[in-house]
């Protein structure tokens, strides 16, 4: 099985991309990937609590995240010192882990596919 | 070993902070203006490479890309041959 590890960088906001991104690892998950999500720097915002997407008549990306083990993706990480400088706290029934540099570092050694978010 | 893609300077900060000592780092595109972050942090050339043509393009002198050896297209694509997973770095 391959192991894919997709990387969020961008906020919920202010493109699509983490959307796009979502979608793509949750058909990687469908097709029997097994798939992780780290969220870094500026991708923290996405874990944000009491976001509402419905006032911008788009989705809740915290509500997506919180639908990710449904698709089988259990593996969910987050930058510790991103969270740490935004000074965002995660709502732990999201289920993602707080991880320091090495931790991603090995994260990333031991994965097939390693796709960020592209412009 | 990785291969770590780098887009910008931005993209070096944020790679340099989750790569592994040993993994190779090949700056392309506006991340060749990174050549200089990456003599000032004092890491080892030899695990760093510029893409020829976007050094070139950039006028990226010989004092700025020091020892940091170049690669075509041809060594970028032997690069992605030879490492897993490949890593792009754009902020």
């Amino acid at each position: 099985m391959k192991r894919y590890l997709f990387i969020v960088s961008r906020s919920p906001y202010g493109s699509s991309v983490v959307l796009e991104q979502l979608e793509t690892a949750m058909v990687a998950a469908a097709f029997d990937g097994d798939v992780a999500i780290l969220l870094r720097d500026d991708g923290v915002w996405n874990l944000q609590q009491h976001q509402s997407g419905d006032a911008l008549e788009r989705q809740t990306l915290a509500k997506v995240l919180s639908g990710l083990p449904s698709y089988e993706i259990d593996r969910l990480y987050v930058c510790a010192s991103s969270l740490q400088m935004r000074n965002v706290t995660i709502d732990q029934h999201l289920g993602f882990e707080a991880v320091d540099y090495p931790a991603q570092q090995a994260l990333i050694r031991n994965s097939d596919v390693v796709i960020g978010g592209q412009p | 070993m990785s291969l770590h893609l780098v887009f910008n300077e931005q993209g070096l900060h944020s790679c340099l902070k989750r790569k592994h000592p040993d993994d190779i780092v090949l700056m392309l595109d506006d991340g060749v203006y990174a050549c200089l972050q990456w003599h000032q942090a004092r890491l080892p050339s030899d695990k760093a490479r510029l893409l020829r043509a976007d050094a070139k393009a950039r006028g990226i002198s010989d004092a700025q890309r020091g020892a940091i050896e170049t690669v075509d297209y041809d060594g970028l694509v032997a690069l992605t041959e030879v490492h897993s997973p490949i890593v792009s770095w754009k902020d």
